[in-house]
């Protein structure tokens, strides 16, 4: 999977993006306050949250037994089951199922484990046009673009933006009027139905699956999963081996908190249960039905300090709520997953060596954890992260030299308090004028980057300590 | 039935095994937490249905028997200042001649353009999460649903169920009947995209207005 290297450069010109200032700061109004609605509305929002913890506790803990058993209903609806063990093994696996479908135009729904595999490109480059059906993923599509939020993958892109792509790509007189949001829907609208009429493969990711009925649960908005079911030939789903749950009942807690966390919605306007291939007498559906189980690093999570991730159901909660996220947005991550999530599930799926920065793009205030539906402590795995990073000699050399001189500095009471007099000294001498303000605008060497944006105090001329001796004396 | 897949057998054999062996390492396998009995509901009938399918910009109507669902459809689409011609399901068993009456024009079928009026026989709804459930099945094509720019479903009022297990134990004795539609679908508001700012738009790619009717015996 994906993963940048370079994090704080790419915060860097992310924050520089006023597009994306104007959008995460109204996006962080307004998913937190639909978030709140909708859950201070219940009689017991703690006891929903608690149930959907419990259930995808046990969907994990039975995970081989729930997949076999769904796999044999999916197989008994008449459709087939392939394991993929990673994103390579995936994408033939789907490659080959279009070529047997002789298919050409291949339509999809929004998920987000075919952004990990990387599917879209594997697909185009096996010479099949692929169209990206919910709305924002088919704005980011056209723009070639990945998406910056799991649930809102076009949140950086303006409405101004999106008219100059469609003038860009669409095939359409250009002196016709385009200017506002139901101007823009209409020409989407009139496009992609011709994509969703024409397509003869329809690829969907899943939300849950459920072991008892084999059932292939997707919520949308728009609809756009359906339509992409209903009008090929081919139906093919792909998901990661966690989103199985044993019933139907598990699958209600679930879809009872899902929509709630994610946009504020009591239910999702469609939520759909597939589950095989057209039956004799339909009068449509595909004939084929094909569900790909994704493992790529999930299954060595279980059993470790990683494996409350497995519980995750890619709500987003933990992105809106996040104080980073909201500042620097989803690209900066430089990820398929951003935020919280994101820092703990990049470093499994890419390697830590490749993202050993996103578990420290964290200030640990814990709201990712309290608004986590199903309780994940992101902190403490990112935590995790991070003593690994340490322990695999990860970190720069200078930071751990500079640790251990720290540490030694700190550890006896007279180099403790002689290394503090002296820095007191020093800084009080290197304010010179600043220091009537009592603020340091610059800071020289190692401090010189931190206090690029931001102002640090001027010591006092006299330590804690010196100043509790003298009450001490005087008292 | 492992090779009903496909020739990727090892692949299988590896994640089923790798799950186990941690399965044997996991803090989830002494769980004493198992509960997954939904939250009881309180009584939830045809106001409680009507309330929430409001909220999430759905209409509901409730008439007398099956016969008077064409005049409703005419006063709606009055309503709506849609003119009275619409495409109805096949598997909806309602005379030529009642739509006739109600001075509606109808044909039996596929919706042919988009801005079509499409008559559903819905096959349930659910009363606490405001849904109506449309299926596919023998004789109906489920595209017809998603491709109108309008959506009425029809319901008879026997099948307004008080929550999301009466639904659970349709699907199941489906299941073991072994009838199993290929796809079910809980529809609580038409075709929605937040894409495109807010307020978010309806009509995304299907339909911009849903209305549900409700009929007694």
């Amino acid at each position: 999977m994906r993963a940048e290297r370079d994090f704080p450069g790419l915060v860097e010109k992310e924050m520089a993006d006023p597009v994306l200032r104007e959008s995460l700061g109204a996006m962080e109004a307004s998913r937190a306050h639909m978030y709140k609605l909708a859950f201070d509305e219940l009689d017991d929002a703690g006891d929903l949250k608690a149930r959907a913890t419990a259930v995808r506790r046990r969907s994990i803990a039975g995970m081989a037994e729930y997949l076999q058993q769904f796999e044999r209903n999916v197989l008994a609806n008449g459709g087939r089951v392939h394991w993929a063990a990673d994103g390579s093994e995936a994408n033939e696996i789907i490659g080959r199922i279009c070529r047997d479908a002789q298919a050409r135009l291949v339509t999809k729904s929004k998920s987000m484990v075919t952004e990990e595999i990387e599917l879209v490109p594997a697909l185009e480059l096996a010479g099949f046009e692929v169209v990206e059906t919910d709305l924002g993923e088919y704005i980011i599509q056209l723009r070639g673009e990945t998406p910056s939020h799991i649930t809102a993958p076009s949140l950086h892109v303006s409405l101004q933006q999106v008219i100059d792509t469609f003038n860009e790509h669409h095939q359409v007189p250009r002196d016709r009027p385009l200017e506002t949001a139901d101007q823009l829907l209409a020409e989407a609208r009139a496009v992609l139905r011709e994509k969703f009429l024409h397509a003869d493969v329809g690829i969907t990711g899943a939300n849950f699956l459920v072991a008892e009925t084999g059932s292939v649960i997707v919520v949308t908005n728009e609809g756009n999963a359906d339509l992409t079911t209903t009008l090929t030939r081919t139906h093919i789903v792909v998901t990661g081996i966690e989103k199985v749950v044993a019933t139907l009942e598990d699958a209600e807690v679930l879809l009872r908190i899902l929509p709630r966390a994610a946009v504020g919605q009591r239910l999702t306007n469609y939520t759909s249960f597939f589950h095989g291939p057209r039956g004799v007498a339909d009068a449509d559906g595909p004939n084929e039905f094909h569900v790909v189980l994704l493992d790529n690093g999930r299954s060595a999570m279980l059993g470790t300090e990683f494996e409350d991730m497995l519980r995750c159901i890619r709500c987003a909660a933990c992105l809106n709520h996040c104080p980073v996220y909201t500042a620097i947005g989803g690209h900066a991550y430089g990820s398929v997953y951003p935020g919280p999530m994101g820092a703990v599930l990049t470093p499994q799926l890419a390697g830590l060596a490749a993202s050993r920065h996103l578990p420290n793009a964290s200030t640990f205030c814990g709201r990712c954890a309290e608004v986590c539906p199903v309780g994940i402590p992101l902190p403490k795995l990112m935590r995790h992260w991070r003593e690994r990073e340490f322990a695999n000699h990860l970190r720069p050399a200078g930071e751990r030299r500079g640790l251990r001189l720290w540490a030694w500095l700190n550890d006896g009471g007279v180099r403790y308090r002689l290394a503090q007099a002296v820095t007191r000294k020093f800084l009080r001498w290197y304010a010179g004028r600043a220091l009537a303000t009592g603020w340091l605008r610059h800071l020289p060497g190692p401090g010189r980057a931190w206090a690029q944006t931001r102002d640090f105090p001027v010591p006092p001329e006299q330590s804690f300590q010196q100043l509790w001796s003298k009450r001490e004396r005087d008292t | 039935m492992v090779e009903a897949g496909t020739g990727h057998v090892s692949s299988r054999t590896d994640i089923l095994e790798r799950l186990r062996r941690g399965a044997a390492t996991s803090d989830y396998v002494t769980l004493t937490e198992h509960s997954a009995e939904p939250a009881a509901q309180t009584v939830a009938g045809f106001a409680r249905f009507a309330e929430l399918a409001g909220a999430t910009q759905m209409t509901t109507t409730r008439v007398a028997g099956q016969g008077a669902v064409p005049n409703a459809v005419r006063t709606y689409l009055a309503q709506q200042q849609l003119p009275p011609n619409v495409v109805t399901d096949p598997t909806l068993k309602l005379p030529i001649e009642s739509w006739l009456a109600a001075g509606v024009g109808q044909v039996s079928g596929d919706v042919q353009a988009d801005g079509d009026v499409y008559i559903s026989a819905g096959l349930a709804a659910i009363a606490e999460c405001g849904a109506v459930v449309i299926a596919s099945g023998p004789g109906r094509a489920l595209r017809n649903d998603f491709l109108a720019r309008t959506h009425i479903v029809v319901v008879p009022e026997a099948r307004l169920l008080p929550s999301f297990s009466g639904l659970w134990n349709l699907l199941r004795a489906d299941g073991s009947a072994g009838r199993l539609a290929r796809e079910y679908c809980l529809v609580t508001g038409p075709s929605r995209t937040a894409d495109l700012g807010v307020p978010a738009k309806l009509g995304a790619h299907g339909p911009e207005r849903v209305h549900i009717i409700f009929f007694g015996d």
